[in-house]
């Protein structure tokens, strides 16, 4: 598995962790990140079951088990957090933050020792050593219970299935050609995300947000000028359409 | 329960192991830089630091080796991972089918004990592997650190050689001779520690 840096000042890091070479054709490539704040560390969107191994393996390149306090699900989807149940073995004193809708379903998944915490619907905040992170609700995004993390410090939006593409497994972890990059997510935003309301004003929420990277947890990331052009492409596109192509 | 424990404690382990590895491996990306400036180096000094040039090309392949040996012990430890986790999910599954409340009726085949039979003899073969694989991983281990044990010889030779070389690059040789001590004391090190991560699993 690939890991890059996306941010790191002083002690405070963001890491993304993808493109695994190893992984079945069968499984979505998914990204993974990890924020670190002097001790302690999240793991955000920690990934499948099938890639567990190989997670485990990359994070504790930076960190310890001691130091991973908590893990966050932005929704309930396998790709997510079908892994939980071996996390839970790994970090017994960890807490598991997603949406509070979503407790007991994710225990089937496997959760004796790991502590859930259920976020609030209009999202709440997460003390990370010294920094905080804001959970940004996301509902129906694509999920009926999501949420996306905003880092002000790092100015890091990690944003679920949002800004999400179906790539190819060597694709470039940031995105370089925006036009060239539609074609990539156009189909999976319109089937996954059901409602034009609740995507407008996701976009009402996140342009008051002072956004360096976006990044999603398929596909490409959008740095810089791309990520206003992300949200005006969002913005113009209809969702909830199930046409399969 | 315990049966769990042990397969959860395999990968966690391995991928410590795999993690120290990691680290060995940029220190020894290091090293080749050091050998390859060190190459240089002796190269300006001229012929009085012949002896030294060769030492680079000693400085190179233990460089190597630690990257190889990394690039090994990664694929055996993240299969191993798998293995083990494949091993914790065997176990529950056969935990939670030896609570199925299941009575074949008369003449028909249990298909409840056809299942476990053929899960059963899938979590034996998953232990032969753990077990086969641990030794390989503890071999390449055990490999590399004595492979690693030139590093020490290669520093002092270097010191000797800096010796004979002209004054003004004394000193840099010196240094060049400092870093390979330390680059391999980090090493192994880690590798120490990796070993350390497998004490409890044999």
């Amino acid at each position: 598995m690939k890991a890059i840096s996306l941010y790191q000042k002083g002690n405070h890091k963001w890491y993304c962790f993808g493109r695994d070479p190893d992984r079945d054709e069968k499984i979505i490539d998914t990204n993974q990140y990890m924020v670190m704040n002097g001790e302690q560390s999240i793991i955000l969107d920690p990934g499948g079951i099938e890639l567990f191994s190989q997670m485990l393996t990359s994070v504790l390149r930076y960190t310890t088990l001691d130091e991973i306090t908590a893990l966050f699900a932005s929704h309930q989807d396998p790709d997510i957090i079908s892994s939980l149940g071996l996390w839970d073995q790994c970090l017994p004193k960890a807490k598991l933050y997603s949406p509070w809708i979503w407790e007991s379903f994710l225990a089937h998944f496997g959760m004796s020792n790991i502590k859930f915490e259920g976020i609030p619907d209009e999202g709440s905040s997460f003390q990370l050593g010294n920094t905080s992170l804001q959970f940004i609700p996301a509902h129906y995004l694509h999920s009926s219970g999501n949420f996306n993390v905003y880092d002000k410090e790092a100015k890091i939006l990690m944003s679920g299935d949002i800004g999400a593409a179906l790539d190819k497994d060597d694709a470039p972890f940031f995105v370089e050609d925006f036009e060239a990059h539609i074609p990539k997510m156009e189909f999976f935003h319109r089937r996954w995300m059901p409602s034009n309301k609740p995507k407008d004003d996701w976009i009402a929420s996140v342009r008051k947000l002072d956004i360096e990277i976006l990044a999603p947890q398929h596909g490409g990331l959008f740095k810089g000028e791309m990520v206003g052009q992300f949200l005006d492409w969002f913005e113009r596109l209809d969702v909830g359409i199930a046409q399969n192509k | 329960m315990s049966q769990d424990n042990n397969a959860a404690n395999t990968f966690i382990s391995v991928a410590h192991v795999a993690s120290e590895l990691f680290k060995a491996q940029s220190i020894a990306e290091e090293l080749s830089i050091t050998s390859k400036n060190a190459r240089a180096l002796a190269v300006r000094a001229g012929s009085t630091a012949a002896g030294f040039n060769e030492i680079t090309r000693f400085i190179e392949g233990l460089s190597k080796l630690t990257i190889e040996a990394a690039t090994s012990v990664n694929t055996i430890a993240i299969s191993q991972t798998k293995i083990a986790a494949n091993l914790f999910r065997t176990h529950g599954f056969i935990v939670r089918l030896n609570k199925v409340n299941y009575q074949a009726k008369e003449n028909q085949p249990d298909i409840i004990d056809n299942i476990f039979q053929k899960v059963d003899s899938e979590r034996k073969q998953l232990e032969r592997k753990i077990s086969s694989s641990l030794r390989e991983l503890i071999d390449r281990l055990d490999e590399t650190k004595m492979e690693l044990r030139a590093t020490q010889v290669v520093s002092v030779v270097s010191r000797v050689e800096a010796s004979r070389a002209s004054e003004e690059f004394q000193g840099s040789l010196n240094s060049v001779a400092d870093k390979v001590s330390s680059a391999g004391s980090r090493i192994n090190s880690h590798l120490e520690t990796a070993r350390k991560h497998l004490a409890h699993l044999q």
